[in-house]
């Protein structure tokens, strides 16, 4: 099992939730994927990258397959790809490393110029999903029916899953677990599944969230160390 | 907190504490036949001190911080409150220990390897 990993430059997205019916990630990712190709940035998906709960098997293979290639392009050229498991994505653990010829790692201890970086999907710190696995299971794959119906439904649940994120803001889980993992010396820590993207300063350092790509297209860069977190605009708007 | 050349943890003490570096080094030193051997020199994210707090045994090594070095000090109670909030922690707790079995099963490879040529000579 790889945890720990060196790189000068990389780019970290989670949330991509691939096949997913709401989804509208892959055009934009293709292109995002292209353009880390030719800058020579590796790249870690935190998470979360291929929809398995709420979707259908046809529908993620239509999704996945030009992304997979856009992957595997982005290999060729010598750059990594890391791939950090979430709460979506676990069922495929076993067919990613085949699929994409890349190691399968639960979160990723990053060194990048003099900082130590902590990569982590981040729903095991989540209450609900530590709780009530089986329950949070259930309601994925319910609201995974409702999206069937009409992909709209998400941007429903995103309005809810905001309210009850301002009703907890006092002691929203992820900055919780960011501090703590921060104690342990890492410089910043950057989860995922929360799906809003964000970064924030805390007593022992940097907590940046990756947001998703359902629909929003937020990314994170890591260059040398220095870390920001972004928003990817297609080339023509580049 | 530890200053420079603080030491931290004496061999041959009883703790009941082990330490995670949140910043600076630490160098990990063990008398051996009348000399001082460098065991490692440890970093941000590394720990020491966790034999003695697991086993209840006394210390086995020194403990000196290189320079001004802060650290995060967890005992029994805390340790598994932090593996409760902390799942990760343990495994990586688990992926350093492997990784020092691993390094002393070459070690020990090494040296019957070499005695057993010099017994052959």
């Amino acid at each position: 099992m790889i945890i720990d990993a060196c790189e000068d430059r990389l780019y970290v997205i989670s949330d991509l939730h691939l096949g997913n019916p709401s989804s509208t990630a892959r055009g934009r990712l293709v292109e995002f994927l292209d353009y880390a190709r030719i800058t020579r940035t590796s790249v870690c998906i935190n998470g979360d990258g291929f929809e398995m709960l709420q979707t259908s098997f046809s529908r993620l293979a239509s999704d996945a397959v030009p992304v997979l290639n856009a992957l595997r392009r982005l290999m060729h050229d010598g750059n990594r790809v890391y791939y950090l498991v979430g709460n979506h994505d676990i069922a495929l653990e076993h067919f990613l490393e085949d699929w994409l010829f890349t190691q399968i790692a639960p979160f990723l201890n990053l060194r990048s110029g003099e900082s130590r970086i902590r990569i982590e999907h981040g729903h095991l710190y989540d209450p609900w999903f530590v709780r009530y696995p089986k329950g949070y299971e259930r309601g994925a794959r319910v609201l995974g029916l409702a999206l069937l119906v009409h992909p709209d439904v998400y941007s429903l649940y995103a309005k809810v899953q905001e309210r009850a994120a301002r009703r907890h803001r006092d002691d929203p889980f992820d900055l919780g677990a960011a501090e703590m993992l921060l104690e342990r010396g890492f410089d910043t820590v950057i989860l995922g599944h929360t799906h809003n993207a964000l970064q924030v300063e805390l007593p022992h350092g940097q907590y940046v969230n990756s947001g998703n790509w359902l629909r929003g297209s937020s990314y994170v860069e890591i260059d040398n160390g220095k870390v920001e977190l972004k928003r990817w605009e297609s080339w023509n708007r580049r | 907190m530890a200053v420079g050349g603080e030491l931290i943890v004496r061999a041959g003490d009883h703790g009941a504490e082990m330490y995670v570096i949140q910043s600076g080094r630490v160098r990990i030193t063990k008398q051996m036949g009348g000399r001082e051997v460098v065991l490692g020199d440890l970093g941000p994210g590394d720990f020491f001190g966790e034999m003695s707090l697991l086993e209840s045994l006394p210390r086995d090594a020194d403990a000196v911080a290189i320079g001004e070095t802060k650290l995060l000090v967890l005992n029994a109670g805390s340790l598994l409150v932090r593996l409760r909030r902390d799942p990760t922690f343990a495994l990586e707790m688990l992926h350093s220990l492997s990784g020092r079995v691993r390094a002393l099963n070459a070690e020990l490879e090494k040296a019957l390897g070499t005695n057993g040529n010099d017994d052959s000579a």
